[in-house]
């Protein structure tokens, strides 16, 4: 393939800058990827056009491309982001004309209705001259505590409009997820329905607690003797404090499992809190210590590195 | 953590836009930011939007009005493609003579 800005544009070298403009807007048309969805080389054709077309549009670079002192190459802009890659994901729910398939009640009505609600569909976009006409949809973004995510709560959010709005937040939610409020929106004018309120949730990060899939993750620290000895240690958990059972000869690194005390999992069941051991030494070692130590070791030897290198 | 941006972000994310033309398409509902309390937060899908936007704009030279009826085309076309992804997943998900049928259907344009 070509790397020829003129002979990408299908220009002559002669060409004015109004006739590269008309060139590239020609084509440009026929391969933007937005403006064609369904095509998957088009990201790819419409780079190197791009690449061509800001070359040859700023008549100094093409002055120095003609002239040999830089070339085709490194034009390409940084891999940059088409808005067709997010049509179909979570985050474009903001810009949907239709509900989808979601509300739908009895399945197997699903066909006729399909066709009645994009009917009724165009009725919602701005511009219409209906005397009914359904209220707008509205968006927010809310910052929730990971134990508000953890354990569901109710909050209340204070919209820019100075209302407020009450939220309840399931237990389990994840980063991310967007609630939605049916009918919180904007207000429908002539009896038509109110809109809905659709709030994506960021979920704030906990100085104990992390969150793996339905896990719950933590590291808790354990002095040398709770390990040797074993010991029963108050662990924090998202409901509060339980008594955990370290085994005699714990070590550091190794994972406790609490079943049931993780995230909620709609559908399934909630998942497990896990406990990463860590040995922490004493601030301070005492003579006493390091003297049974230097004993100890004597009759005492395990290679924890062994077969490392 | 679900990335937000604030309006100099994007700005400088979208070496093209000024901040004139963005609350213009805000303005026209083109592009929906969240709002917060401490002002409106964009997402990477926004971004995605504004660079079709500036290019639409820039690229072509179309004024906003016209952006307004393209964008509103692509949204809608967008959704179709969806609706109709879902819809092939469903039918796919049928056994064979289900799959038949609808498709002897499809094929004969006679409905």
């Amino acid at each position: 393939m070509t790397t020829d800005p003129y002979e990408i544009l299908g220009v002559a070298r002669t060409a004015s800058a109004g006739d590269i403009k008309k060139a590239f807007r020609k084509l440009a048309r026929d391969h933007h990827p937005d403006l064609h969805p369904d095509d998957p080389g088009a990201k790819e054709r419409f780079t190197k056009l791009s690449g061509a077309y800001d070359l040859l549009k700023d008549p100094q670079l093409r002055k120095r491309f003609d002239a040999g002192e830089i070339d085709a190459a490194g034009q390409e802009r940084p891999d940059r982001q088409f808005y067709r890659d997010h049509a179909r994901s979570n985050q474009n729910r903001t810009y949907r004309t239709s509900r989808g398939f979601e509300d739908f009640g009895d399945p197997a009505d699903i066909f006729a209705e399909m066709f009645r609600q994009s009917g009724t569909g165009s009725a919602r976009q701005r511009g219409s001259t209906h005397f009914a006409m359904p209220g707008a949809d509205t968006r927010y973004a809310m910052d929730v505590s990971f134990m508000d995510a953890a354990k569901g709560a109710t909050r209340q959010i204070t919209l820019p409009d100075g209302g407020t709005l009450d939220v309840s937040i399931p237990a389990g939610i994840r980063d991310g997820q967007t609630l939605r409020l049916k009918g919180k929106g904007g207000s429908g004018t002539g009896g038509a329905p109110d809109g809905d309120a659709y709030i994506t949730l960021s979920v704030k990060p906990h100085h104990v607690f992390r969150r793996e899939g339905d896990d719950i993750v933590m590291t808790l620290p354990v002095t040398i003797d709770e390990a040797i000895l074993g010991a029963k240690i108050k662990t924090p958990t998202i409901e509060g404090l339980v008594n955990l059972t370290i085994p005699p000869g714990a070590t550091s690194g190794q994972t406790l499992r609490l079943k049931g005390k993780g995230m909620s999992a709609k559908g399934k069941a909630r998942g497990d809190l896990r406990v990463e051991l860590k040995i922490v030494a004493p601030p301070k070692v005492d003579d006493e210590l390091k003297a049974f130590m230097e004993k100890w070791r004597t009759t005492n030897t395990h290679d924890p590195r062994k077969g490392m290198i | 953590m679900a990335t937000y941006y604030t309006e100099e972000q994007v700005i400088s994310a979208v070496g093209r836009l000024s901040r004139v033309h963005l609350v213009s398409y805000i303005q026209a509902d083109i592009i929906r930011p969240l709002s917060t309390e401490e002002g409106p937060r964009f997402r990477a899908v926004d971004i995605a939007r504004l660079e079709l936007l500036c290019d639409l704009s820039e690229h072509f030279d179309i004024e906003e009005d016209a952006i307004g009826i393209i964008v509103s085309l692509m949204d809608q076309l967008n959704d179709a493609r969806t609706d109709l992804a879902a819809l092939a997943n469903a039918v796919a998900a049928e056994p064979r003579e289900v799959r038949a049928s609808i498709g002897r259907r499809l094929v004969t344009k006679d409905n």
